[in-house]
């Protein structure tokens, strides 16, 4: 199921939401399960068992890491436990990828063979992995309750485009949690601003960019630039929008998840880019990977490997496909440098100068990590770099129809607006007042796009 | 304040959830011009494959209480932030709907093969008469009312392409004259604002351009409130108006033809003009009552041949009128023809493809023809 869908906002959810209430608090944590299940069964009901496996696996998994004292056998229970996990998601995830790329280096015809990708795989792996892995390093207290384990394993909120909640993050908040009024309202908020970035700004940059990719990537610059922007936008909002939509659900029911965005295109350069771009995920590769293997405690050579080692990783978590490789790369190449020399030049020169540094990179960025034909990514920053063919008339018409919504999503990735409205809310009671309208507008609005769209794309089954 | 609002969001809800179940389900949709999905589809799917979910997702969006509205209120935002094209038709001026094909949406292989086919058909009936007529779309002949810097195909390089490819076969280019006679101040509409094809006007242009003379029959209106099929992709509230107000109610006409023509689709009788249709949301369908595999129109004209015209929808306005002029005619839809072209057509003396030129382009059912 999908948040952005008629079935989840106005069955689904209200009904988690009022049995959440009617039921003694002991037994929330069950209907969080159940709903859940339900939730994930919606697409594709037979990855429900593996989702359940994942569940009893790891659990029994954390209680024999507990149990185990001598160091050698939980390292290697550890290590088979994490070949599991891992193991699930490379198959899914990676087999028609690999069976593709070995046909075409030997030559062979081996049968392409790609298993239909379960949601959110790589988001809920990612989510065990730092549970057992905490269990392991004795950083949290082993879950012997096995309802609670699989509400935090298979948790709708964030269960199938993040952020990702490590088992430490939420310990606590499994069995100890208060839903007032206050985090209510605010998570209702949240989950409505949410709702309005991916369907009113998202959605439909994302209409522009499906359209001028579908030119083939052989077009005039002004073309090619105004569709970067508008994936730009497409997928800060898209995906930021379903962050705000997993924190306020979350808040509805009264748990707290770490922010995953924060105003990531102000950055100045591409290491601060990454620390406020799906935060959680860096946040992850930077406990369970980097640090494990060394970090920057052991050399510059084996920094550098470690870098090459998490950015591949990073391109390759996103997607199997050639693209999301070098796209990972391309940042692993840019990170290094600035941490060579880049970051020390590029500190010299005026703000501006450095947003727009930043800036010109991450849009490049993306244009590799949406172009999933190598033929048309070639073109499409040939085209970017002025070389391609074509007159720029349409280029001025999709700015004149779509100029209002880039302008507006540009000016709303900023962290102005959020700031002018909470000051105005701040005003006193009218301003409160006034504030509930527009997020009742905002609501009523969303779900106008959402009836009257055909198009409402989800992103991140690639993921 | 907060508990109301709580309160609030959590009853709109749940009443607008309750309320997708409650009362009749809607069959059909007059505005997008398509069946909604019912509860009964829902029931006989399977939940282990999904298909129930996928189809009760369907059924809560196809049902929604408003829907309609909502429908109107997210294109008239799209209007207001200065979008020019919504569900793939542009926006034009004076309450003027076009289909948005660009370049990149032809097809072109598949153009030069059917342009290949209808010259291979032309050479295998070398004693008769063949002549291929491909209407421009709307946006082409009334350019000035696209959106500003908008873009249509180049209908113009594919024309070429068709007198070249066609050496067998009389090609009848209808954009010159069709621009020609829209230019003209007294002109009537050639094509619909709403909707994708041409008016009987622009029917009386293709008649005149096919048959050297002027077309003899009067035209009569048979109704003032069309909203075709581009209207159903943009679905805008302020085209439900006439023209004067700013709106962009269509009208539709039929020639007056007093000789008695028996017509028969698919062997069964059939009206020319079939006035039930009125009354039908796809108002189009007045002409023939739609498109048939085949339709034979005997018009008692003594004296006249035979003619077979392959054709879309585009020719179903221009057939009635070409009455006089033959003494049979039969009308071959490619896409619901599935009996031998020989029986049907062999014995005509002429044959005239008559399409709309980008639907013939993507057309995959000329190949029936054999290459």
């Amino acid at each position: 199921m999908v948040f952005s869908s008629i079935v989840f906002i106005f069955m689904f959810l209200p009904a988690v939401m009022i049995l959440y209430r009617l039921v003694p608090e002991k037994m929330r944590n069950g209907l969080l399960l159940a709903a859940s299940l339900i939730f994930y069964a919606w697409g594709e009901p037979v990855y429900v068992l593996l989702m359940i496996f994942s569940i009893v696996f790891n659990y029994f998994m954390g209680l024999k890491l507990e149990h185990l004292k001598e160091k050698n056998k939980k390292k290697a229970a550890l290590a088979a436990c994490i070949a599991v996990n891992i193991g699930i998601l490379c198959f899914f995830k990676y087999t028609g990828f690999i069976m593709e790329n070995i046909s075409r280096v030997s030559g062979l015809s081996l049968p392409a063979i790609q298993p239909a990708l379960p949601v959110g795989i790589s988001f809920y792996t990612f989510q065990t992995l730092s549970y057992i892995i905490d269990v392991y390093r004795e950083n949290v207290k082993v879950q012997r309750n096995i309802i609670d384990f699989g509400t935090y394993i298979s948790l709708f909120p964030q269960l199938i485009a993040g952020p990702i909640v490590r088992y430490k993050d939420i310990e606590i908040q499994l069995q100890h949690r208060k839903t007032d009024t206050d985090m209510t309202a605010e998570g209702i908020e949240r989950f409505i601003v949410g709702l309005g970035k991916k369907v009113l700004i998202a959605n439909q940059c994302g209409l522009l960019w499906d359209e001028i990719y579908s030119y083939g990537g052989d077009i005039p610059a002004l073309m090619a630039w105004t569709g970067a922007l508008a994936f730009t936008l497409q997928i800060y909002y898209d995906f930021s929008g379903y962050s705000d939509m997993a924190i306020g659900l979350g808040k509805i029911f009264g748990f707290t998840f770490p922010e995953n965005f924060r105003y990531p295109y102000e950055s100045k350069s591409i290491t601060e880019f990454w620390r406020r771009w799906h935060i959680t995920l860096g946040t992850w590769f930077r406990e369970y990977l980097y640090i494990p293997l060394g970090g920057n405690k052991k050399g510059l050579k084996k920094q550098l490997l470690n870098l090459f080692t998490v950015w591949l990783l990073t391109g390759l978590w996103h997607g199997a496909g050639w693209n999301f490789i070098i796209w990972g790369l391309y940042y692993f190449v840019i990170i290094a440098a600035e941490k060579l020399f880049l970051g020390v030049l590029t500190e010299k020169l005026p703000g501006g100068l450095r947003h727009l540094y930043a800036l010109l990179l991450i849009v490049v960025g993306w244009v590799i990590f949406a172009c999933d034909d190598m033929t048309i990514l070639g073109a499409y920053l040939k085209s970017m770099a002025g070389l391609g063919s074509g007159t720029s008339t349409m280029s001025l018409y999709y700015l004149k129809s779509y100029g209002v919504l880039i302008g507006a999503g540009a000016l709303g990735s900023l962290h102005f607006v959020k700031a002018f409205a909470s000051k105005l809310t701040e005003r006193g009671k009218a301003f409160q007042l006034a504030g509930y309208f527009i997020i009742f507008a905002v609501f009523g609005l969303a779900t106008s796009f959402i009836i009257g769209d055909s198009y409402n794309p989800f992103l991140y089954f690639r993921f | 304040m907060k508990k109301t609002f709580i309160f609030l969001f959590t009853a709109v809800l749940a009443v607008t959830g309750l309320c997708v179940f409650a009362g009749e389900d809607r069959v059909f949709s007059d505005n997008e011009n398509r069946q909604l999905t019912v509860m009964d589809d829902v029931m006989t799917e399977s939940v282990r494959t999904g298909d129930f979910q996928k189809a009760l997702t369907e059924y809560s969006s196809d049902q929604m209480p408003g829907r309609d509205s909502l429908m109107a209120l997210a294109t008239a935002v799209k209007k207001i932030t200065g979008r020019k094209d919504i569900g793939g038709a542009y926006i034009g001026r004076d309450g003027f709907y076009f289909d948005k094909k660009l370049e990149k949406d032809i097809n072109s292989e598949r153009y030069e093969r059917n342009l290949k086919i209808i010259e291979k058909t032309a050479g295998n009936y070398p004693e008769k008469k063949v002549t291929v007529m491909l209407v421009p779309g709307g946006g082409s002949v009334y350019s000035s009312k696209l959106p500003e810097n908008a873009e249509l195909f180049d209908d113009d390089k594919m024309y070429e392409l068709a007198v070249k490819t066609l050496s067998k076969c009389k090609v009848v280019n209808m954009k010159e004259a069709l621009i020609r006679q829209a230019e003209r101040e007294d002109s009537e509409n050639l094509y619909y604002r709403t909707d994708h094809h041409w008016t009987l006007d622009g029917a009386y242009v293709g008649y005149e351009e096919l048959m050297g003379k002027k077309c003899p029959y009067e035209m009569k209106e048979v109704c003032s409130d069309f909203l075709g099929t581009l209207y159903s992709k943009v679905l805008d509230k302020s085209a439900e108006k006439v023209v004067g107000e700013g709106g962009s109610l269509d009208r539709i006409k039929i020639p007056v033809i007093n000789d008695k023509i028996k017509v028969t689709t698919d062997g069964k009788p059939v009206e020319m003009f079939d006035m039930e249709m009125t009354k039908e949301k796809d108002k189009y369908k007045v002409y023939f009552g739609g498109n048939h595999g085949i339709t034979q129109i005997e018009t008692g004209v003594s004296g006249k041949g035979k003619l077979a015209v392959i054709k879309d929808s585009f020719a179903n306005c221009l057939v009635p009128l070409l009455a006089g002029d033959y003494k049979e005619i039969v009308m071959i839809d490619m896409r619901y023809f599935a009996g031998d072209m020989d029986m049907v057509a062999g014995d005509a003396d002429e044959i005239l493809f008559l399409y709309e030129l980008s639907s013939f382009a993507s057309d995959s059912n000329i190949s029936k023809l054999g290459l």
